[in-house]
């Protein structure tokens, strides 16, 4: 069936365009007059210290090592005065030196790295403020790193210490991510050792 | 902190080795070495200097031991490359150990030139004025002002003394004490070496715990490839022990391959253990005579093992 009425041309009155048109613009406004009003909500404050980052781009584990690669993303340079892991200080290197410059990157290495369960990184710089930053497989309850000394059973030692399925596939593809890493994958598997990642 | 350890960027690798071998089990320890000219101090020097103060003769026969002894603002580095703000008594870390003899007079004239009112409050037997607590009558002193404590010294033993004004754990903690020693009247049996130690810690980010621990103001300052201490085999060695740690409930002493003769307060001239371990709260202090058999190296730290790999040990030296 068809029909030949004309379409009826809808209605739509100046006036409600005109209030679609002007709410958007008013809550605009208002917002703004909001945000000048209250100085910006706050955020004219000048905060008490710098907010300072560091951030372990990479993290390399070798026998008798661990290697942190830094990189500075703060507002200014950060000076890394000693190194505190799981609760001890350890010696330490960093290059090209104790200075970070902001967005800067530095090699700080370990010459040890302690068996524990847990790992737990505190760096202490010269504004006497310790960051730390905990392994975040093991904040979410699935998983922690180990390394043993060299000549140590890692396996055995492994099991015996966690009762845990000795697994290297996610290490194993961690270590594959690095040119060095791809030559520890394949000849020396039996030293990454890895609580089973599930998360 | 912004960063945690990825397990996405966490590379598991090959050598090269660095360990360095095994001439030398790699310890916990800083790297570096404080600058103690600039902090005004140096833990090796405090072990021995027994201050006697100004010594003199009241009419009356009795000897008199006059000392100033000033709070300031000072700012030290605790451990290489870190600065603390710290309050001292005569800008050092612990404040001087004050050494009289049971029934001598001690006077001290005590100035804040700090900004917050501070105190000095004695460990021993004196008038309640003299106490350092309550109020200016007491003690208490306001920035700019004065006072002076005046007490007979007893009884003999090994005390302390520190700031009592409130907030009170923050005032020790943040280095207002010292050692306080009363001999006895006709002095202890002799001894080859005598040292002071003050145990106590430092709490750098001011969250009420402890980041690092020591004896005598710096953190690993004593140890085998620092400061060790160096005594000979068969001499007689006595420590007078005081722990003033602040936020943790116990602190201890532990010496390595030997046993040592432990006299609590140092008010006995009698032992009443013969061990190789104490444990002490804060406040508590006691005295340990020990002699050394064989001779090389040996470490003392803190039996809380935390504490020692935080900077709370040490090494005597022991040479033939």
């Amino acid at each position: 069936m068809t029909t030949n009425a004309p379409p009826v041309p809808s209605k739509k009155p100046f006036l409600s365009t005109l209030v679609f048109l002007l709410v958007p613009v008013l809550l605009l406004a208002g917002v703004i007059a909001l945000f000048v009003f209250t100085k910006g909500a706050g955020l004219n404050v000048i905060p008490a210290a710098p907010i300072e980052t560091l951030q372990f781009e990479r993290t390399i584990l070798r026998p008798g090592q661990i290697e942190l690669h830094l990189r500075n993303t703060s507002p200014q340079e950060i000076t890394i005065a000693q190194i505190n892991i799981n609760d001890a200080i350890w010696p330490y290197t960093i290059s090209p030196g104790n200075t970070i410059a902001r967005l800067g990157t530095a090699v700080l290495k370990h010459p040890q790295w302690p068996v524990r369960r847990q790992l737990q990184e505190r760096i202490a710089d010269r504004a006497g403020i310790q960051r730390t930053y905990w392994d975040r497989a093991k904040q979410r309850g699935t998983g922690y790193l180990r390394l043993f000394e060299p000549g140590t059973s890692l396996s055995e030692a492994f099991q015996r210490e966690s009762g845990q399925e000795l697994i290297a596939n996610r290490h194993r593809t961690c270590a594959c991510s690095g040119r060095s890493g791809e030559t520890a994958g394949r000849r020396r598997s039996p030293e990454i050792v890895g609580k089973k990642i599930s998360g | 902190m912004a960063a945690a350890l990825d397990a996405s960027r966490t590379v598991f690798a090959e050598g090269p080795h660095s360990t360095p071998g095994h001439a030398q089990h790699l310890m916990p320890t800083v790297v570096g070495e404080v600058d103690h000219a600039k902090n005004g101090f140096n833990p090796t020097e405090i072990l021995t200097d027994f201050d006697p103060g100004l010594v003199s003769k009241l009419p009356n026969g009795q000897t008199l031991h006059e000392y100033t002894v000033i709070a300031q603002d000072t700012v030290i580095e605790v451990v290489p490359g870190l600065k603390f703000a710290a309050w001292t008594y005569n800008g050092r870390f612990p404040g001087p150990t004050i050494r009289v003899r049971q029934g001598d007079r001690v006077r001290i004239k005590f100035f804040n030139a700090s900004d917050h009112e501070h105190s000095v409050h004695f460990h021993g037997i004196h008038p309640g004025n003299m106490d350092g607590v309550f109020d200016a009558a007491s003690g208490v002193v306001q920035p700019g002002a004065k006072y002076t404590y005046e007490f007979d010294a007893e009884p003999f033993g090994v005390h302390l003394y520190h700031c009592h004004t409130t907030p009170l754990a923050k005032h020790i903690s943040k280095g207002r004490y010292g050692g306080f020693i009363i001999d006895p009247k006709e002095g202890r049996p002799r001894a080859d070496r005598e040292f002071v130690m003050v145990m106590s810690g430092y709490d750098v980010d001011f969250d009420g715990k402890n980041d690092f621990y020591m004896v005598n103001g710096i953190p690993f300052h004593y140890d085998h490839d620092k400061n060790p201490i160096r005594i000979k085999v068969g001499e007689l060695v006595r420590i007078y022990l005081v722990n003033v740690l602040e936020f943790d409930p116990v602190n201890s002493f532990h010496l390595h391959a030997n046993f040592f003769h432990y006299y609590p307060t140092g008010t006995s001239l009698t032992p009443n253990e013969f061990t190789d371990t104490i444990a002490l709260m804060q406040g508590q202090r006691g005295i340990l005579e020990f002699r050394y058999k064989y001779p090389v190296r040996y470490m003392f730290h803190a039996h809380k093992t935390e504490f020692a790999e935080l900077g709370w040990t040490g090494v005597f030296q022991v040479e033939a």
